[in-house]
């Protein structure tokens, strides 16, 4: 059964309409991420689900309970803000077993609850700190621990890691999903960041423009995207402008700009047709030979980046197009540099082939 | 000719020293990031170069110039705030050139420097529009361009990418380390990003509380770090504590907990010392591959992010690790619960000495 509901869930504000027929089911346990740009709708959904705003049409259901109407605190859902919003004035203690002492449970079972719940956080050492003397994540972990202890077995979290660090976001991330596994609670998780999405959630749901893009596994989204957006969002890809010139059984052709030529498997579309071809930066491995059975396109390395772990090249090709390819440096890896000249190749069955867009490319791929 | 040189610089609030004895060059035309955990004192360094704070101790030179007394606005420097400051009733254009109107200099020289830094920028398109109808990243190109009207060489970037979604971010990156690069400028630039860091610049400066604690190339930051705290500051990596057990012409060989025993290039220890080996999750292979150390586990998870896939895999001895890997075309992976053999070249096993606070202490960010 579907822990939480939304049926036909529509948002105004003025004209500009936040969401538009959201339908979305999220199962008991599961950990669903809503991942899209600024301005997509997400957070105004994840309120919805808390009861901070109500819906103009639709129904909400949690528990199978229809809760339209029904204020926050009757949810058992917690809303978790980019700011943590902790009692300043009161300590770790305090914070976490203010939920429990305003229900009015007895002292030892207060006592118990808040101690466990805080060890499950790691924060039993910490007990007696206030606020202003934690650090970003701690204050983010006593928040949560406050949510759980007040009985909340829905996390509601917005941005959750917007205001860390970017090395302590990568850890925090990773033990925030571990805890909602561990005690088998369920998250609703919004995010504009789609590595943390593809990291933590079971299912990501792709919101743009106050409706759902997509909706799937993180291997579905990245292997299946549906959209140009889609994969620009998710991933990121280079995404070329082109006319299809053949097909026959083993593929079409598409003719770029210049007269550049890539072989695809795909056969749905029809000659003479304008569409967008997209291959993965990763997807994309440099070398001074040819790959058999690649698309091979020849280039001058125009910058070469390293990021992390990867290098990121920048290959401007025969056609003055610019390519991007990420590659993991491995053992052995090889290092290009601005200005060789090399050869891109990428495989026909990694190339996906969408319909030109209506609006046009630049305003799929969200451009800067 | 901008070149800066912080010599002893210190700044204390109170009890807690934000910078501590800091000592540091930045070569004309050198794209330098500071890098550091919350706190670390890399805000007080670069507002103590702009002359927005003036350090307790140590001398600050500008292009050999002491400028410990001078106020900001004769510094000379472009300076990038993260909160987007442009003014919301002008337009593009009047924001990029009303520094030099208000400091009266000639209109027709400041015209055909704005244009060319609007051109520069690729906001010429937009040179009309009021600060609200652009984006997060455009209304920073343009932040960044009225820094450059002063025509100074040297920029200041205070977390310039701070405030906008992740995906502009990666994209200006490479747009302001091209302008930096193609006006011949020198920048400082501040940032809690890593990767942002590595990406952009010439050489990464680590601090923690206070101090410089490493500066280096990002490739060499990334593969060879002096440091425990920067190997793991910078990327993540497998962290594991053992004793020396054999120094040789080769290397060294580690025995981890269990008996387990493990060999690397690196030979800055003495036997018997208690060390901690590290190596990044891209240079563990699944496995059987000569000349490495090869081990054998099982497969505890499979996380996928995209191109990449961790694996977690737990070795006899109980330690756990995480394999990164790139997926490659039409290969086929192992399942959790799969034994596997691992192979972790011992080149790519770096050595440190065990953290006086413990391991656990020490990796922890907070």
């Amino acid at each position: 059964m579907a822990l939480v509901k939304l049926v036909n869930v529509t948002k105004r504000f003025g004209k500009i309409v936040a969401l538009d027929g959201i339908n979305l089911s999220i199962k008991d346990g599961e950990y669903l991420c809503i991942l899209g740009p600024t301005g997509a709708g997400k957070t105004t959904l994840l309120r919805i689900i808390a009861g901070l705003l109500e819906p103009d049409e639709g129904e909400i259901y949690i528990e199978g309970k229809r809760v339209n109407g029904v204020p926050p605190e009757e949810r058992n859902a917690v809303y978790m803000f980019q700011n943590f919003a902790l009692f300043p004035h009161m300590n770790v203690w305090q914070n976490v077993s203010f939920g429990p002492v305003i229900k009015e449970w007895s002292s030892e079972k207060i006592r118990n609850v808040t101690s466990e719940i805080l060890e499950m956080v790691r924060l039993g050492e910490r007990r007696d700190a206030y606020p202003n003397e934690l650090s970003g994540g701690m204050q983010q972990r006593v928040a949560l621990a406050r949510g759980i202890a007040a009985g909340a077995r829905i996390l509601l979290l917005d941005e959750p890691f917007g205001a860390l660090d970017a090395r302590l976001r990568v850890d925090l991330r990773t033990q925030l999903r571990s805890l909602v596994k561990d005690q088998g609670l369920t998250a609703i998780h919004v995010t504009h960041d789609q590595e943390e999405a593809l990291m933590v959630a079971d299912r990501i749901a792709i919101l743009r423009e106050g409706r759902i893009e997509q909706i799937g596994s993180p291997q579905e989204v990245y292997t299946d995207p549906q959209s140009i957006f889609v994969m620009s969002f998710v991933g990121g890809a280079n995404f070329f402008d082109g006319v299809i010139s053949h097909i026959d059984e083993s593929g079409s052709t598409i003719e770029l700009r210049g007269g550049l030529h890539i072989q695809v498997l795909d056969t749905t579309k029809k000659i003479g047709e304008r569409v967008v071809v997209a291959i993965r930066r990763e997807d994309v491995s440099l070398g001074k030979s040819r790959r058999r059975g690649f698309n091979n396109l020849i280039g001058e390395v125009a910058d070469a980046m390293f990021v992390g772990g990867s290098m990121e090249y920048i290959v401007k090709l025969e056609n003055g197009i610019p390519l991007s390819s990420r590659i993991l440096l491995e053992g052995g890896s090889r290092i290009f540099r601005k200005g060789d000249i090399v050869i891109v190749s990428f495989h026909p069955k990694e190339c996906r082939v969408f319909q030109y867009p209506e609006r046009g490319l630049l305003k799929e791929i969200e451009a800067i | 000719m901008p070149e800066v040189r912080l010599v002893n610089v210190t700044k204390r609030y109170g009890r807690i020293v934000a910078n501590d004895h800091i000592n540091l060059t930045i070569k004309d035309k050198e794209y330098v990031s500071v890098i550091g955990p919350s706190g670390c004192g890399k805000t007080t360094l670069i507002k103590s170069i702009a002359g927005i704070i003036e350090p307790d101790e140590g001398e600050i030179y500008i292009d050999g110039k002491l400028v410990n007394k001078v106020p900001i606005e004769d510094r000379e420097i472009g300076y990038v705030f993260q909160n987007i400051a442009l003014f919301p009733h002008m337009t593009v254009w009047d924001n990029i050139t009303y520094g030099p109107k208000v400091k009266g200099y000639p209109p027709e020289e400041t015209k055909s420097i704005a244009r060319e830094m609007i051109e520069m920028i690729k906001v010429s398109a937009r040179a009309d529009a009021y600060p609200d109808e652009l984006s997060g990243g455009t209304q920073q190109k343009t932040a960044v361009a009225r820094a450059l009207m002063s025509r100074s060489k040297l920029l200041l970037l205070d977390e310039p990418l701070g405030a906008l979604d992740l995906k502009v971010r990666a994209a200006l990156r490479y747009e302001l380390r091209r302008i930096v690069k193609d006006l011949g400028l020198t920048a400082l630039h501040v940032t809690h990003d890593q990767e942002e860091a590595m990406s952009i610049s010439d050489r990464v400066v680590v601090m923690r509380k206070g101090r410089i604690i490493e500066s280096g190339n990002p490739l060499e930051l990334y593969m060879r770090p002096k440091n425990l705290f920067t190997a793991n500051f910078v990327g993540e990596a497998n962290f594991l504590a053992g004793k020396i057990d054999k120094v040789t012409g080769e290397g060294a060989i580690i025995d981890l907990r269990g008996g387990l025993k493990i060999r690397s290039r690196s030979r800055n220890m003495n036997v018997g010392d208690r060390v901690v080996i590290a190596f990044r999750p891209e240079f563990a292979f699944l496995g059987k591959r000569e000349g490495e150390n090869v081990l054998s586990g099982k497969i505890r998870n499979i996380v996928y992010s995209g191109s990449l896939i961790r694996l977690n895999v737990e070795m006899p001895n109980g330690n756990a690790i995480v394999i990164k890997k790139a997926l490659r075309f039409g290969e086929s992976l192992p399942r959790i619960g799969e034994n596997v053999t691992v192979s972790i070249p011992p080149e790519n096993v770096l050595i440190y000495p065990y953290p006086e606070r413990g391991l656990h202490r020490e990796l922890s960010l907070e």
